[in-house]
């Protein structure tokens, strides 16, 4: 059943490193154009990353013996809101410092975290994850990349697909099959960190419809792996998974993708300002500001669910529905408001914002589960029989 | 409001609110067979001050107050009646004992005459709470002529004073009754919301057609989400609003919630008459009391267009640079205060 999520207000030791990330944003940030900040957190800066691995602020949530900050979900939440406010380049770092080295830390050997964390967080060795094969995308389970036992550790027999920045990444934390068959579905899965540099890997890039390519195939011929590859439990890939659902989706990353054009679009109205707005414009603004706040409000309160120590993962998986969908339905809106004018004045680089922006928004409601398994996820998690 | 007194209000809208007894009042047009255990209970003097005798309850605290109130459709206004009594206990007038309405659209006629039309709970109300002649007035029903609106069920009045009554109470100044109205409401609508998802999750468990429970249909299991979703975020939107309360820093925040919830009636009600097939629109199932209220609820100091529009105005005018940087300036109570 759903949970009464309580609305909290960010408590101050988080508001407090505010300004301190919103100017070193800025200054970072200069002169980059708004169609390309447009890329929000897919677009991939090493030397930025770095910078910010400088700053102490790559590996958020890690312990601060491996370089991590060691900071609470309410502070991260705080830095994750100021980079994608103004589109910062965070892909290179952003799935290490998300997903696979809270990973690792949870489920590591001592020797694994020691290795690979220290890394994480200087911004030294980026990861992607790799799920999605050519036949298993929303069904996860019948995936058939496999890892069998051989001497030293396992050989890896498959290929992965949509692995964002696998081009770019040094290791991949794969879900393969290590025993059983297809039809053992969910069991039987284990997750493996696999070098992406290791002989036998072949990536090969995707370009996708706006021009970029972060999509990739990652094609794995008779890889060898050492034993340490594994990560956690053997055959505990599934359970391992789904533990980071709740992080992976409560995040502000859901309802600021396309709010780099939001900005653009309304610095534009301002420029505007001896004309006065029509009603429709105005009441639009009003209308994506109420959206926006209340799902920010929503977003918090799941948060503190997990700085609670709990796993809403009911909770984060609505809130990722709701706000990607409001992600994707401002750009329509926008579109609308900007067609809509008389003797438009509009830029240039607003229209490529905006085009961009639309073509990839589709993409907001497929990556992290798409909108119609979460939604059946969340009917069976409501206590639908 | 700390769990006793929740339980303890809970208790008596569950007596007091079966839904033969709210479809009696409304037939009747007349509340007071509930109205004196409503008095008698003490919950209209919660927001008084501690010190004035009432139980201080804070904004944050009456979220759940307003919520239950939407919860049971409680054919009276126990949330306006409750700040209403707040404000007449600091300015050291007498308590009056029966229900008072609350409504943003008095307006002066020829004459001298008061109108306030479609005023909420107007039928069944013994005071007005309202703005004329550029002051708060707590305006006695008895004196005005109360014409039915005509709409079935409707608790609503046109109420129609033909000069400003002898007995009219003056608070002395102008109070923010709109964003009152607003404020009261928001968490009205998001408790009728969350009745009504219950009632859904009930309903598509219990219904089977062609073998097996409605619930188990993937159509309906998408649209129960985005149920949910929408009665996740009104609920979300209240209590933001309420935690902030009335200070008058906060009405873009009253704007913003009141704005989300009221655009949010369309997909709930339809999604919940959707679930419930035709039986969901007879009168005898109890759906109608709670999809009703909200299409009411939703006009009443306001519907989402003005809202919205007030924080688009108050955007454009605003130095923000970007949508957070104006949420955290001038939406966000704790990042302004942070922030200056």
């Amino acid at each position: 059943m759903l949970a009464t999520l309580t609305y909290e207000e960010l408590p101050v030791h988080a508001i407090d490193l505010r300004s301190k990330v919103r100017q070193f944003v800025e200054q970072h940030l200069k002169g980059v154009p708004a169609s390309v900040r447009a890329r929000s957190w897919m677009g991939f800066d090493e030397s930025f990353s770095k910078e910010m691995a400088r700053a102490g602020w790559v590996g958020l949530t890690l312990p601060k013996q491996y370089g991590g900050a060691g900071l609470d979900p309410y502070t991260r939440f705080v830095i994750v809101e100021e980079m994608l406010s103004q589109g910062a380049p965070v892909a290179a770092h952003w799935i290490a410092d998300r997903q696979s080295g809270p990973l690792i830390n949870r489920y590591g050997t001592d020797a694994q975290k020691e290795f690979y964390l220290p890394k994480i967080c200087k911004a030294e060795a980026f990861f992607c994850i790799g799920m999605s094969e050519p036949q298993s995308g929303s069904d996860l389970a019948s995936i058939k990349t496999k890892a069998v036992k051989a001497e030293g550790g396992w050989v890896l027999n498959g290929q992965k697909v949509w692995t964002t920045n696998a081009h770019k990444s040094r290791y991949m934390i794969a879900l393969v099959r290590t025993s059983g068959t297809s039809e053992d579905r969910n069991k039987g899965l284990s997750q493996l960190i696999v070098d992406l540099t290791a002989p036998g890997v072949t990536v090969r890039q995707i370009r996708d419809l706006t021009g970029d390519s972060h999509f990739n195939e990652v094609f794995f011929e008779n890889v060898r792996l050492s034993h340490d590859a594994l990560i956690g439990q053997e055959g505990a890939g599934w359970e391992q998974v789904n533990a980071e659902l709740a992080f992976e989706r409560s995040g502000p990353e859901r309802i600021y993708s396309s709010i780099v054009l939001l900005d653009t679009w309304l610095a534009y109205l301002r420029s505007q300002s001896s004309k006065k707005h029509c009603s429709s414009t105005v009441r639009l603004i009003g209308k994506i500001l109420s959206q926006l706040t209340v799902l920010r409000g929503m977003s918090i309160a799941t948060t503190a669910q997990l700085a609670n120590g709990k796993s809403p993962i009911l909770e984060a998986a609505l809130f990722k529905d709701m706000g990607t969908l409001f992600e994707q339905e401002l750009i329509h809106w926008i579109s609308d408001a900007i067609g809509s004018e008389e003797n438009s004045t509009v830029d240039d680089e607003l229209l490529r914002t905006l085009v961009y922006t639309l073509q990839i928004a589709p993409t907001y409601s497929l990556r992290g589960g798409t909108r119609e398994i979460l939604r059946g996820m969340i009917a069976r998690g409501l206590g639908l029989r | 409001m700390d769990n006793l007194l929740q339980d303890s209000l809970e208790r008596l809208l569950q007596d007091l609110c079966v839904p033969s007894s709210i479809g009696e009042i409304e037939a009747r047009g007349d509340a007071s067979s509930i109205w004196g255990a409503i008095n008698e209970s003490g919950f209209a003097d919660l927001l008084i001050d501690e010190d004035l005798g009432g139980a201080g309850l804070t904004w944050s605290d009456a979220f759940s107050l307003f919520s239950l109130c939407g919860q049971y459709s409680l054919p009276t206004p126990l949330g306006a009646t409750a700040y209403a009594r707040s404000v007449l206990a600091a300015k050291g007038f007498d308590i009056v004992s029966g229900p008072i309405a609350m409504s943003s659209n008095l307006a002066a006629a020829d004459g001298g005459k008061i109108i306030s039309r479609s005023t909420p709970f107007g039928k069944v109300s013994d005071w007005l709470m309202g703005n004329i002649q550029g002051k708060t007035y707590l305006l006695p029903v008895c004196d005005a002529v109360v014409e039915d609106t005509g709409i079935y069920g409707s608790l609503q009045a046109h109420l129609l004073w033909e000069k400003m009554p002898a007995g009219a109470i003056d608070l002395g100044e102008v109070l923010p009754v709109r964003n009152v109205g607003a404020l009261i409401w928001t968490p009205m609508m998001a408790g009728a919301m969350s009745e009504i998802m219950k009632m859904v999750l009930t309903h598509a468990n219990d219904r089977a057609q062609f073998g097996k429970s409605i619930g188990k249909f993937q159509a309906i299991q998408q649209q129960i989400s985005v149920l949910a979703e929408s009665v996740q975020a009104a609920t979300i939107a209240a209590q933001m609003a309420c935690k902030a309360g009335l200070d008058k820093d906060n009405v873009l925040l009253i704007a913003t919630a009141k704005a989300r919830v009221s655009e949010l009636t369309l997909q709930v009600n339809s999604i919940a008459h959707a679930v419930h097939g035709a039986m969901g629109v007879t009168e005898e199932f109890h759906l109608h009391y709670l999809t009703r209220r909200l299409n009411e609820w939703r006009l009443d100091f306001g519907s989402e267009g003005c809202w919205q529009e007030k924080l688009g105005q108050a955007y454009l005018d605003s130095s923000a640079n970007g949508a957070i940087d104006f949420l955290l300036q001038y939406i966000d109570p704790r990042e302004r205060v942070c922030h200056g």
